[in-house]
């Protein structure tokens, strides 16, 4: 079987995959630094086309641009912190806030053309806020951790990404006495997502992993909107999830009560 | 990173560096988990180096002599503990001897993710930072007490006849027992008389006490996280890890 690359070229991609990873990965430390700016300059795309296109999705739809992904990620962000100061009375921002989002167990596909890559992790993540009393609000946030990524000229960049959260609780309390049933109006990712682009219920985490979102990449060889995990590459499960029909009648018994 | 202007040979070598530089820390973790800290310093840190440092959350051990020298009281302290559940369980334990039991006790997991590796350009040294979600969980004057032990490994590497470290800085920001949340005040557990001794167990003075990272508090500011790796040619033209 003739060999399709040289072995410089194969050297090339098990360390494009490597860089791949090494990128998710300090985006972990950015994140617990609370640089969401530099992180945008830093990993995510440059090149005008991409960032035109480039996205970032949570359960509840998609920011698509780099200009909006900023307005939300970064602009809202602040705007939080702000208020934060305001009700705790702190000189400076994040005061008594940690964040910790490290990412395990990855998965990353190299396209055949060596253009664009796809990958997914697991993030047993927590996120801390001072609520200004002495004390804080800890959090225990799980959830997956899909993008593409393109190589541009100055190396691989974040290029849409998708964090569909499973579980938010409080720690210290028993997750498995959470409500299966969750109430997205009290949810604060959801509250912080705000109003994005394109909103769809990409993930919803009622009964877990029933719908398949974000999907786990297989190998390709050149990228196209159908694999995407931008909204493009968004279709909902005709056969799972609540709006299927799955839940064995107990969301109608919900409303009954 | 690697540069893709490299031969063949050389990108195939740099990988093989990465990967053994992450196999010593996860080797590292595993003797951890079996309580080995009395073997640490030999089968892991460039021990005929002075440069050596060991830092914690507050404060650097620094030369082979306190470095080595924390590790055999953390082995002396395992010691203690086994000596002291053997007290506490004759049933099962009183007709081992020492050797027998060492090792029963703690459970110290540290397992090791999102490692940023960066290696010299004179292949020299390198660099490694990893985040740590681990727990520890350890018998003190309360008995066995689980803590969520969230934080980083950040290591200094050199090159002899293997990678070795040369500076480890393991520092937390979350260490609070599990079951309570770090965002609360923590409740602590009683003391218990048959652990007393544990109580009055005091590792050896760091050589430099001083706060290398504070715990988080719902009061603390924003700790930056141990400084990413940056690609560099040679040690003296980077930040070092140690003190």
């Amino acid at each position: 079987m003739e060999q399709r690359y040289t072995d410089k070229e194969l050297m090339a991609r098990v360390w494009d995959v490597e860089n791949i990873k090494t990128l998710i990965h300090k985006r972990v430390y950015y994140i617990a630094d609370d640089r969401r700016e530099d992180e945008l300059s830093d990993l995510w795309v440059s090149a005008p086309e991409n960032m035109a296109t480039a996205s970032f999705g949570r359960n509840w739809g998609f920011y698509v641009g780099m200009d909006a992904i900023r307005g939300y990620y970064v602009d809202a962000h602040a705007k939080r912190l702000a208020q934060q100061m305001e009700r705790t009375g702190a000189a400076e921002p994040n005061v008594g806030n940690l964040y910790a989002h490290p990412a395990s167990t990855g998965l990353v596909r190299l396209a055949g053309d060596g253009l664009t890559a796809k990958g997914l992790w697991y993030c047993i993540a927590q996120e801390t806020t001072a609520l200004g009393d002495g004390t804080a609000d800890a959090r225990w946030m799980l959830e997956r951790i899909a993008a593409d990524f393109v190589k541009e000229s100055d190396g691989w960049k974040i290029w849409h990404m998708v964090i569909a959260a499973d579980l938010n609780c409080e720690a210290g309390e028993n997750y498995s006495k959470q409500p299966v049933y969750v109430d997205w109006d009290s949810d604060p990712v959801k509250a912080e997502f705000g109003t994005p682009t394109v909103a769809a219920l990409t993930h919803d985490p009622t009964f877990n992993w029933w719908d398949g979102y974000p999907f786990i990449p297989e190998p390709y060889e050149t990228f196209h909107d159908s694999i995407s995990y931008g909204p493009e590459g968004f279709v909902p499960n005709p056969l799972k999830g609540l709006s299927a029909g799955e839940g064995r009648g107990y969301m109608a018994g919900r409303h009954a009560r | 990173m690697t540069n893709k202007t490299q031969d063949l040979e050389t990108m195939v070598a740099r990988w093989e560096d990465q990967r053994e530089l992450k196999n010593l820390m996860g080797k590292y973790a595993n003797c951890v988990v079996l309580n080995r800290e009395g073997e640490l310093f030999d089968l892991f840190w460039a021990k005929d180096d002075e440069d050596v440092c060991l830092a914690f959350n507050d404060g650097y051990y620094k030369g082979g002599l306190d470095v080595s020298g924390y590790y055999e009281a953390a082995a002396g302290r395992n010691a203690l503990v086994a000596s002291l559940l053997r007290d506490r369980f004759p049933e099962k334990l009183g007709a081992m001897g020492d050797d027998e039991i060492y090792g029963i006790g703690p459970f110290k997991v540290k397992p090791m993710s999102c490692p940023v590796i960066e290696i010299a350009g004179d292949g020299r040294t390198a660099k490694g930072l990893w985040y740590c979600q681990g727990a520890s969980n350890e018998v003190g004057a309360a008995g066995p007490v689980a803590n969520w032990t969230w934080g980083y490994f950040a290591v200094d590497f050199v090159r002899q006849n293997s990678w070795r470290i040369l500076h480890l800085m393991h520092v937390n920001d979350v260490d609070s027992t599990c079951g309570q949340s770090w965002g609360k005040p923590q409740v602590p557990y009683p003391d218990l008389p048959e652990f007393a001794p544990l109580g009055e167990f005091r590792y050896p003075p760091y050589t430099k006490a001083l706060t290398v990272r504070p715990y988080y508090s719902p009061g603390r500011p924003m700790v930056p996280a141990p400084r990413i790796p940056q690609p560099y040619t040679t040690f003296s033209e980077t930040f070092s890890y140690g003190f």
